[in-house]
Formats: C-alpha cells, structure tokens, sequence
C-alpha cells in the first residue's frame, strides 16, 4: 500500500517561483547546494521523486559529521535539488545507504584534508535502463544519469552530513569529483565477471559500490599488445608516493577503471581478474628505503603486524592483499585506463538497489 | 513565496551526562590521545607537562590511536574512561 505523502520539513523562501537565479544564490547563501544552479525541492516535485514509497520518514543511514538523519524524504530533495528523476533514485537511495557503512568511515570521507570523493560505481541492468554512461567519458560531464546522481549524493553529504568545505570539510584543495563522481560498469565491453556478480549477487541484481577515492590518475599505453605489457605499465603508474595507499595500509584499496581497448588485450591474453590482482599485489611496491627517506608520511603509518618484518631493500605493495584492487571496465575507445587510489581509512562498500523502497 | 522541503533534516542527538570537573587537580591523572598526526604528541605532552607543573598532577599516560583516519577503539576508550581525570585530546594536523 502507498501512503499518502505529506511534506515534513517545509522552508518558505522569500522568492519568486520562476526566479530561477535568485533561487540558486539563496540556496549558496543558506550552504544548501554545491555552488550550481539547483532545481528547487518544492512539495509536488519531492512527492513526484517519493512516488510509491510507502515510508518518506524511514531513515536510510545516520550521516557523519552533522549526524543528519538521511530519510528519504531528505535525499528525495537533495535529488530534485540535483536535478534527477525519479528512476534514478532507487540508485541515490543505494549510494546514500553506503556511504552510511561502518566500514566507510563516513567521517574520515567527511572531514579529511586528504583530497577523496565518493566514487559511484553501478553495476546491473539498472545502469543501462536509467540511461547511465559506461563508455566515452563516463567520469566527464554530459550525461544527465551519472551526472545527477552522483551530485544527489554528494548534495545529500553537503546538507544532511554537513560535509561544507571550509567547516567540517577540511580538505587542503578538494576534489573535482566533489559535484559528482559517478560511472556505469561496462556490460558490453566487460570480457570477466561484473562487480555486482564478483560481490555475491545475482546477474539480474543492480548494485551500487562506493569508493573513497581520489581524483582518476590516468594510465596511458598506446603501444602495448600484450596483456603483460599493459599490466607492467599499469603496476608503475599506481604506485606513486604522495597516496595514503602504503602507509595506511591495513584500509586502503587500490581501484583500476581499465579502459575496454586495455581489458580486452589484456583477457585475450588468458588475465582474470584474480591473475591481475595477484601480479600487480607482487609488482607495485615501493622500496622500503624510498618510504622512509621521501615517503611523506613515515612515522604516521599503520601496519600489519607482518609488514614490520621488512628490511630496507625490501619492497612494500601498495594494498596489503590482492582483493584490495577493485577492478572494473568502463571508458571508451582508447588506450587509458585509470587508477583510483583510496583515503586511507576507509573501505569501498557494495549494496544493492532496491526498487521497491 | 516558494515552499519548499528542507534538504538538511534532523539531527540525531543522544543525551550524554557532562562529567564532573573534578575541583582538585592535585595527585590526578592527565592521559593523553594522540591521534597520530605528525605534531599531536609533541603538542599534547607539553600541553600536559605544563598543567602538571601548574597543578601538581602526577605523570600524564599517553594513548595512541592506531591510525589518524579512525576512530578509537572500543577498547581505548574504555580504558581511557576508567582510568583518566582528565583527558586532551587533538584533532586535525
């Protein structure tokens, strides 16, 4: 049965409806949206956004640091704010659900001076039927799907979570991917498992995984035919000092968006995906030596017991076992893949989309 | 006029008794959380030595968390409540 929707929290502005201008500098003013120009969450659009759910008051996820109570009624407006429809917000409703896990650390992502954004990644059919990206440009601007639903959550962060630059947001420059950060996995062009199947669900399951990312750090190998060649370039470009990834290990994973013209050499070449994870877990690593002398942040790390075994000509991966490099095929043509290294005190988080909210 | 939803919320509170300022300092334990950034435990034990000097406390204990990113743990902070008078604690760099 669906309830009748009654607004709870209703604001009256001193502004004309049609003063579309005025509505957005309001909205700065009041630190209620990202800085953009918003749509205005009046009662008949956040109902249309609510359309068939039987409890807007139900709280998803308590969000650090303003401990704001996410309820759908709040992230339905944060989601008109954004510019959504209502097909998309099943999949802001997933997000916000998984940001608000434990293993997130939500007030770590919240508060860091560590440049990390929440990386949306949907896998399933779902992607595909909201008309989400999964090739050319999928991280950029341009496709009404990934881009509001990724500034759904991040406004949803801003408002109800306070995550507000300068204030609980301590971060030393930011993140781009702090107005949206949101991509489709590629089905078309994925020669392995998807994520959502990797994560123990169904193939007819949409999930949404969050990733405490930093910005894309691009991978280019134009000339590479080889799956080992690509790979070796690969392991060298996501091991670089200045990343949490090394020192906060016991946390940290390490994300690999390969692009499908990469993938594909590299399957074709006989790689799963665990082959990757493997060979990379053994060839991207640091000397010892190189993070303590340059390191950035040695005497601040937090280590397995087992890592405190090293010698100075030892070297040090850059996650502390091969499940912790999330791999996932996205992008258009071209020879770039991406890597994604994480804060440093989080974990990426998989749930899945439920419809019927 | 425009009515709209708030996109904030509510925010969820939960009572927490204040402890009682203790009125001597004299013979009491200053304990110390560091949070692992560079400078926190350099900043917070000189802060203490100079409050035990002004006060007459005995040596501060120093707790260190396991990582800057996390929170402390259940049990540290257990600990901490049983033991500490008074406690200083840092955040950020």
């Amino acid at each position: 049965m669906t309830a009748t929707y009654r607004p709870g929290d209703v604001v009256d502005l001193e502004i004309e409806a049609e003063s579309v201008d005025q509505i957005s500098w309001e909205y700065a003013r009041r630190n209620w949206s990202d800085g953009l120009p918003v749509v205005p969450p009046t009662p008949n659009r956040v109902a249309e956004m609510l359309a068939g759910v039987s409890d807007p008051a139900r709280v998803i996820g308590t969000m650090a640091n303003r401990l704001g109570e996410a309820t759908l009624e709040v992230i339905a407006a944060n989601s008109v704010m954004a510019g959504c429809k209502p097909e998309f917000f099943p999949i802001v409703v997933a997000a916000v659900r998984a940001v608000c896990q434990e293993d997130f650390n939500l007030g770590s992502v919240q508060s860091t001076t560590h440049p990390v954004a929440p990386l949306v990644i949907v896998s399933g059919p779902i992607a595909k039927s909201v008309g989400m990206n999964s090739g050319s440009g999928c991280m950029g601007a341009g496709n009404l799907a990934n881009a509001t639903i990724g500034r759904a959550l991040r406004l949803t962060m801003l408002n109800v979570g306070g995550g507000i630059a300068g204030t609980d947001d301590r971060a030393t420059h930011g993140h781009p991917g702090k107005y949206s950060y949101c991509i489709a996995e590629s089905e078309s062009e994925n020669p392995w498992a998807a994520l959502h199947v990797e994560k123990g669900y169904s193939d007819d399951t949409s999930t949404v995984t969050v990733v405490p990312g930093e910005a894309p750090h691009n991978i280019n190998n134009h000339v590479g035919t080889s799956g080992l060649h690509i790979l070796s370039t690969i392991a060298k470009s996501i091991c670089t000092l200045g990343t949490n990834n090394p020192f906060s290990i016991k946390k940290t994973e390490m994300w690999l968006i390969l692009g499908p013209e990469h993938a594909a050499t590299i399957a074709a070449d006989g790689w799963s995906k665990d082959d990757i994870r493997i060979y990379l877990y053994e060839q991207a690593r640091f000397p010892l030596s190189e993070l303590k002398s340059i390191g950035g942040l040695w005497g601040m790390h937090s280590w397995p017991n087992w890592f405190e075994g090293f010698c100075d000509a030892d070297r040090v991966p850059v996650i502390a076992s091969p499940d912790r490099l999330g791999i996932v095929v996205a992008g258009g043509e071209g020879k770039h893949s991406v890597g994604i290294p994480s804060n440093g005190g989080s974990r990426s988080v998989t749930v899945p989309i439920d419809l019927m909210l | 006029m425009l009515r709209v939803i708030s996109p904030t919320g509510a925010v969820a509170t939960r009572e927490v008794p204040a402890p009682i300022f203790p009125e001597e300092f004299a013979g009491k334990s200053i304990h110390i959380l560091d949070n692992t950034k560079h400078n926190a435990r350099d900043l917070l034990s000189d802060l203490a030595r100079r409050i035990e000097d002004a006060f007459g406390l005995g040596p501060s204990v120093i707790h260190r968390k396991d990582y800057a990113a996390v929170g402390a743990s259940d049990e540290m902070l257990d600990d901490i409540a049983s033991r500490a008078d008074l406690v200083l604690v840092g955040t950020a760099d």
